[in-house]
């Protein structure tokens, strides 16, 4: 990290130094302004309206900690937040068994077309999740939906309201967001397998090691990290989730998958009452939580590892 | 797990299994996209038929003639969009990126650590959570429904930082301070010495901010208001709410967004992979 440097020597004066590397500053010039502008004030600008009444443009009388109050008592933030956190932990959860399960058979020495499986998987991970909703929707269709369609060939009939049954909605697009998913973590995972050194594999086989007690004694303490990392990432990217939801549910029904994202969207644009006080509060609830986990992160020294 | 010598019953079985996992997984994460694909070049009565049809009776491109003649619904216009506004963005994001990396890695001007802290700071606010700032900031730049106004925050991308920051600092100094003695200036040494050296990383930068910039849907469906400005994800979405297209037509524009996405991924694969896995490798 660029650091300690200016303090090192006590030759060049802080001024003639700064003055010396002007090219410097001037190629970070262009970053820090538009990142400055497009993330940080946003940001900033976010927390200030939180306490204001504010409507679109205007600014609105300062109102204290009223939009937090008012978030606390609104009973479609609890239910944001709520689905927020079935949301993000279902995912997480199972986005990491199924992607590293299946890293590790990929993985396996004798296993052909290594390539071919790893394209496979990552194919949802570089599609719109705008697509990716219309795509499951359609499958997931309760008549004319391919899902339905061999569930009833099965004796399965009617099959279920996959995305407009209440219990079941926030279910279905866990799935779809694991399905969006596996593939990012199984490369994460797969470069990690290949880390492992494989003569730990071969003492184990000569000591009669089965392959689960390798995988047990072997694989998974020396993943680790990776699994911890994993699972923030996770936690991170499935918090802020919004296209996928919006394209499929709008939050329906009846809110029942309405999350935190969709929710601060429909408060500030889509009731048509704008309230961007309010929603800015909701903002900032969702920020601090997604602070709270990148800074976890970070304490495992991953910065680098947090978004995609 | 390795085998050596002749293959056992045993090891035959244990091998289908793993084949059969590894199969079925692969068919269900690629089907979806076949079904998509199938379901829009069936005719049409087909596509509402309650039976499990894999095959199209007749393949038929009448839904690609009809959107793209469609009057309301300006499809090439949201192709062109969409390249315009995800080209700008990884442009403008990968040279800022290489400048900063630059500038931090190699010449460590006072103030560096906080610069470095505030480019990566960004990555804890994506623009999900700053809707309502960035509406007022692009507002109040007057760059509403406009391409700069897209590329902009799209370019906001502190990953790619990182990614050729991190590289840059796993490279040799010797060749650019010696270039820098024979007298050259900061950004020929840039450009002739440093970016030739960084290349894997650029390309990995270069394909992860264009991949993101094309899917995103959030920052573009909040800060436009005119359909001649949509992209692609920003335009299907609009041609399901407003213009009420059949589920035909929305799968048909789910398409055509995916396409290029999935095109230029597996032509790079490797690269996007490296890009992927450059230090999240924990032992």
């Amino acid at each position: 990290m660029a650091d300690s440097s200016s303090v090192r020597s006590p030759g060049p004066t802080l001024w003639a130094r700064m003055l010396q590397e002007r090219t410097a500053y001037l190629f970070l010039a262009p970053i820090l302004l538009l990142y400055t502008i497009f993330s940080l004030y946003p940001i900033i600008q976010t927390f200030e309206l939180s306490f204001f009444a504010a409507k679109i443009v205007e600014q609105g009388p300062f109102v204290g900690l009223k939009n937090y109050r008012d978030i606390l008592a609104a009973p479609g933030f609890h239910q944001a937040l709520g689905n927020t956190l079935v949301f993000t932990a279902g995912s997480t959860v199972v986005v990491l068994v199924v992607s590293l399960a299946l890293a590790v058979l990929v993985n396996i020495s004798w296993v052909r077309g290594k390539t071919f499986f790893k394209v496979v998987f990552f194919l949802p991970v570089v599609t719109s999740l705008v697509a990716v909703g219309y795509i499951w929707k359609w499958m997931m269709d309760p008549t004319y939906g391919v899902i339905n369609v061999v569930l009833s060939l099965v004796g399965i009939q009617p099959g279920p309201n996959w995305l407009s049954n209440p219990r079941l909605a926030l279910w279905s697009l866990v799935l779809v967001n694991i399905w969006k998913w596996v593939g990012y973590f199984l490369i994460i995972f797969i470069a990690n397998l290949q880390a492992i050194d494989q003569s730990y594999y071969e003492a184990a086989s000569i000591d009669g090691a089965g392959a689960w007690s390798q995988f047990t004694r072997i694989t998974l303490p020396l993943l680790r990290m990776a699994v911890i990392l994993t699972v923030i990432l996770g936690i991170v990217n499935f918090l802020k989730a919004f296209a996928l939801i919006f394209v499929m549910t709008q939050g329906g029904p009846a809110g029942r998958t309405e999350v935190m994202a969709t929710y601060v969207y429909r408060e500030a644009f889509g009731t048509g009452q704008l309230r961007f006080g309010f929603s800015a509060a909701a903002s900032m609830v969702l920020f601090v939580m997604i602070m709270a986990f990148t800074a976890v992160a970070n304490r495992f020294g991953k910065a680098g590892e947090v978004a995609l | 797990m390795s085998s050596r010598g002749p293959i056992r019953w045993g090891q035959l079985g244990t091998r289908a299994i793993v084949y059969a996992i590894l199969g079925a997984a692969a068919l269900g994460m690629a089907f979806p996209f076949y079904w998509m694909v199938i379901s829009t070049i069936r005719p049409e009565n087909e596509v509402y038929t309650v039976a499990l049809n894999l095959l199209p009776s007749k393949m038929s491109f009448a839904m690609y003639q009809k959107l793209l003649g469609d009057p309301q619904l300006p499809v090439a216009r949201f192709f062109l969009n969409s390249v315009v506004i995800s080209i700008g963005a990884t442009i403008v994001n990968v040279i800022t990126a290489v400048l900063a990396a630059y500038a931090l890695s190699r010449h460590r001007p006072p103030g560096g650590t906080i610069f470095y802290y505030l480019i990566i700071a960004t990555m804890m606010v994506p623009g999900e959570v700053v809707l309502i700032g960035l509406f007022r900031v692009v507002n109040a730049l007057a760059m509403m429904d406009t391409y700069q106004g897209m590329i902009l925050p799209l370019a906001v991308n502190a990953v790619n930082f990182l990614l050729i920051y991190n590289y840059m600092l796993g490279l040799p100094r010797e060749l650019d301070e010696a270039a820098r003695v024979d007298g050259a200036k900061v950004w020929q040494v840039l450009w002739h010495i440093t970016v030739p050296l960084i290349k894997p990383a650029v390309y990995s930068a270069t394909l992860l901010a264009f991949l993101s910039a094309w899917q995103n849907f959030t920052i573009p469906y909040l800060l436009t208001q005119s359909n001649n400005m949509y992209p692609l994800a920003v335009g299907a979405l609009f041609a399901e709410n407003t213009i009420m297209a059949t589920k035909q037509e929305a799968l048909t524009l789910a398409t055509i967004l995916t396409i290029p996405t999935l095109l230029v991924f597996v032509l790079t694969q490797r690269f996007v992979f490296s890009g992927i896995t450059a230090g999240a490798i924990k032992g």
